[in-house]
């Protein structure tokens, strides 16, 4: 799999190389900017793009801006963005195009290599990948201000929050010591009381479930 | 409501509420050191008159007028001791009442212009007139001396004209040829009238003489006056002029007349009452046409210096309001004060805008204005109108005092416009260090952590990794997570990264987002119109305020609302709990105001006990 990689901090951006690559990825290019990031993608039409959103030259949210160019450029092509801070509204920008193909996800995920390439691979098919932490913050806005998310019993708000993040029914099943079956169970409840139509497709259903939680808790006190 | 003043200079902007009106308001004003000067606009809109407190505009204007009072009175008698005089001498009664009538017309026009104008001598000079003529009207009378007395005044009136054409309209002698010409005129009408009338009359080639050189210097104080009057017709701008041209040819005509009159109508032959009926008419005009020249040349009343100084004392007033009430104080419509700027090294205007000095330019008077010694500014005026620079100068020690108190006070603004600036760099100083470490939290060991992480989870992940290996670096990896978590927060709570990516809204945002409480923002600003001190306060007042909110206050819900208010950012929070917060509590939101302070916003609590707090801070965007 052919990978860009956007990040200044050279260390980090070293041994996101190095890691990527002994997990069987092809890093064809790195960018230290936004700008170079971008010139690099339209060369290399990749098939994951992985940057942060602090970037020179204003160390602001250039990352983020460029990821979201990037999506609407070539939609084809997946990005990956990191932060050393999460926050929902940068979740809810990715989200707005309505695609899978995204991962929004804290920089010290990288650690945890097993679960981060396999997000990695998720969103490269396709799939998302938020990081907890925003997802934490989704269910908690919307189980105060959604009547259907309120009315979820803890252990459904534990599956619910696994799927936002992106997980499949076995990575539930075995977070939460559950059978796989008890997980299906649980998801179709969910999407009884959510209301949401039960879609084949795995990461749209994903998606349904993330933009659900982020309008939810939109709704006025 | 509790209402911190948060600082004396913004606070005091919208105060000027009690500068209106009132004596009393006036008199207290003397304590209040700590207002600010009058805006000229103030000032400009009231006609000095009116802003003088009644009770100081006494002193010198009511004591010259009980002075004038008595002199009019003592002209009713001496014109009545006169006419009594004159009852023993019935065949020239009529002429005695005549001179009288005359007598009481100079009197009381001379005293109408001293009334009008009390520092100009025109007044006193009609009076003075008034008396020279009495005297010449003695005669009438009969009584032997006073025949006497009368006849050495006879021509006495004729030079008192003449000095009065020179004086008008200041009341003072200008220039050599002016003191010369009076001068030789009461020489000619008195001195060698004395000579003629003392001269025994066994001697007539001595009172030929005398008359001869009476008759000579005369013609020579006509020509020369004539000349004199001529030159300040031409140098007169269009408005004096059409005072100035009547009375100038009234007033020559009326000497030359009263001075040939006698030897005419002795020359065709005519009765010498008719003679003296006529002088008597001629004169009696000067003294109205005087006093018509001081009353429509434009002259108002003028004012006295105590209530102006007083004035001035009271309100430090400056700029444009000064000039003008000492333009209506002096009676000079064309009075400028100008200020000397030392940075300039010239005279400027109360603007500041450079002026051009009149300094020494015709008909000007000039009047420095010193303060210790040191130029402070200058009033420059009609030296045709005002003739004694004595008040002038009077007026700009008064106003010395007001220049140098206005300096004082625009020094004192200076130094603590610079304290203000200090405190503002201060918080500045401390934002940007706020903002150092973070980014050195963020670029230095937070990545390091990242990486740590990442070589413990290698060696977990190595396939030469015994299985014990393994379990503990994961477990290592884990606690290297909780670490950087750890660090995260205090990096957020530093300044978070969202204010610095984003700007204020989206740091709110993320703010509301993460309360433990029900909790809705409603933004409406526009982020990159507010500056980053006013941005970064905002944000440490909004996140003080929320924890507060949800740890003390036993809220339910939460409001925030940010909105663009004029110049002012505004934000608005408000909660449903307990209620009864006091700025007083706490060093959390104390610390806070003063930088609302600094940066000349407001804040205002508002938590009644059990209902609920709301906390509005109002602060300069800019």
């Amino acid at each position: 799999m052919r990978v860009i990689i956007g990040e200044d901090e050279v260390l980090l951006r070293e041994g996101l190389r190095h890691l990527l690559t002994s997990d069987g990825f092809e890093v064809v290019a790195v960018a230290a900017d936004a700008e170079s990031l971008e010139r690099a993608v339209a060369i290399h039409l990749p098939d994951l793009v992985i940057t942060d959103i602090r970037m020179p030259p204003t160390h602001t949210d250039e990352g983020l801006l460029a990821a979201l160019r990037m999506r609407a450029r070539h939609p084809s092509i997946p990005v990956v963005v990191l932060s050393q801070h999460v926050q929902r509204r940068y979740a809810t920008e990715l989200l707005d195009q309505n695609r899978g193909g995204f991962g929004y996800l804290l920089k010290q995920r990288i650690a945890d290599v097993t679960t981060f390439t396999a997000d990695l691979r998720r969103v490269a098919a396709g799939g998302t990948a938020l990081d907890p932490e925003v997802v934490s913050v989704l269910l908690a806005r919307a189980t105060r201000a959604s009547e259907p998310v309120g009315s979820l019993t803890p252990r459904q708000r534990e599956v619910l929050a696994l799927m936002a993040e992106g997980r499949s029914n076995a990575r539930i099943a075995s977070t939460l010591f559950l059978s796989e079956k008890a997980v299906v169970q649980h998801t179709s409840n969910i999407y009884e009381a959510l209301g949401l139509p039960v879609d084949a497709d795995d990461h749209r259903r994903v998606l349904a479930v993330i933009r659900f939680l982020a309008s939810a808790g939109d709704e006025r006190l | 409501m509790i209402e911190p003043n948060t600082s004396g200079g913004h606070a005091s902007t919208d105060g000027a509420g009690p500068r209106d009106n009132t004596v009393m308001t006036e008199v207290q004003m003397l304590g209040d050191t700590g207002e600010p000067p009058p805006m000229p606009e103030d000032v400009r809109t009231r006609p000095l008159a009116r802003s003088i407190p009644k009770r100081l505009r006494t002193g010198r204007g009511g004591s010259l007028r009980m002075a004038l009072i008595v002199i009019a009175m003592c002209a009713v008698l001496l014109g009545l001791v006169q006419i009594a005089v004159g009852l023993g001498n019935p065949t020239l009664l009529w002429a005695v009442l005549f001179f009288t009538a005359v007598f009481w017309i100079w009197v009381a026009s001379g005293l109408l212009a001293w009334w009008r104008r009390p520092d100009n001598a025109l007044g006193a000079l009609i009076l003075f007139g008034g008396i020279a003529l009495y005297l010449a009207g003695l005669g009438n009378t009969g009584v032997v001396p006073l025949v006497t007395v009368s006849a050495v005044f006879a021509t006495a009136p004729l030079a008192v004209t003449v000095h009065l054409l020179h004086a008008f309209p200041s009341g003072r002698l200008r220039g050599r040829l002016s003191l010369l010409t009076v001068g030789l005129g009461y020489v000619a009408s008195v001195g060698l009238q004395f000579v003629r009338v003392v001269v025994p009359t066994d001697a007539p080639v001595a009172f030929q003489i005398a008359t001869l050189a009476q008759q000579a210097m005369g013609i020579s104080v006509m020509i020369m006056t004539s000349i004199v009057l001529t030159q300040r017709l031409l140098a007169a701008d269009r408005r004096h002029r059409r005072v100035l041209l009547p009375l100038f040819g009234y007033g020559t005509i009326a000497v030359l007349l009263l001075a040939v009159t006698g030897p005419l109508v002795r020359a065709l032959g005519l009765d010498a009452n008719v003679a003296g009926t006529i002088q008597l008419l001629l004169s009696a005009g000067i003294p109205i046409a005087f006093l018509l020249g001081v009353l429509l040349g434009g002259f108002t009343r003028t004012g006295e210096l105590e209530p102006l100084s007083a004035w001035l004392g009271l309100r430090g007033a400056t700029g444009p309001a000064v000039g003008r009430a000492l333009a209506r104080t002096l009676g000079d419509d064309s009075l400028r004060v100008v200020y000397w700027s030392e940075q300039a090294g010239e005279y400027v205007d109360e603007l500041g805008i450079p002026v051009i000095s009149e300094e020494g330019a015709l008909d000007r008077g000039w009047s420095e204005i010193r303060v210790e010694n040191r130029l402070v500014g200058a009033i420059s005026y009609d030296a045709r109108i005002i003739g004694d620079p004595a008040p002038v100068t009077r007026a700009g020690d008064v106003l010395a005092i007001a220049v140098d108190r206005e300096r004082l006070t625009a020094q004192l603004l200076a130094s603590n416009e610079a304290l203000m600036l200090s405190r503002v760099r201060l918080i500045e100083a401390a934002d940007r260090e706020r903002a150092r470490i973070a980014q050195d939290l963020h670029d230095g060991i937070q990545v390091q952590l990242v990486l740590l992480a990442l070589a413990a989870q290698t060696i977990a992940n190595s396939p030469e990794a015994t299985p014990r290996t393994s379990d503990a670096s994961a477990e290592l990896r884990r606690g290297i997570d909780e670490a950087a978590a750890d660090l995260r927060r205090l990096v957020h709570n530093v300044l978070p990264s969202s204010l610095t990516e984003r700007g204020l809204t989206a740091a709110t945002e993320d703010l509301v987002d993460r309360l433990s409480i029900p909790a809705s923002l409603d933004a409406e600003i526009d982020d990159s119109s507010i500056s980053a001190t006013t941005t970064h306060t905002a944000y440490f007042i909004l996140a003080e305020a929320l924890t507060n909110a949800v740890k003390h206050s036993g809220a339910s819900s939460v409001r925030v609302r940010l909105s663009r208010e004029g110049e002012n950012l505004r934000i608005d929070i408000r909660d449903n709990g307990v209620g009864g917060v006091s700025l007083n509590q706490g060093a959390g939101l104390r610390g806070l105001i003063d930088r609302v302070d600094v940066l000349g916003g407001r804040l205002t609590v508002d938590s009644p006990r059990d209902h609920g707090t709301r906390l509005i801070v109002d602060l300069p965007c800019v």
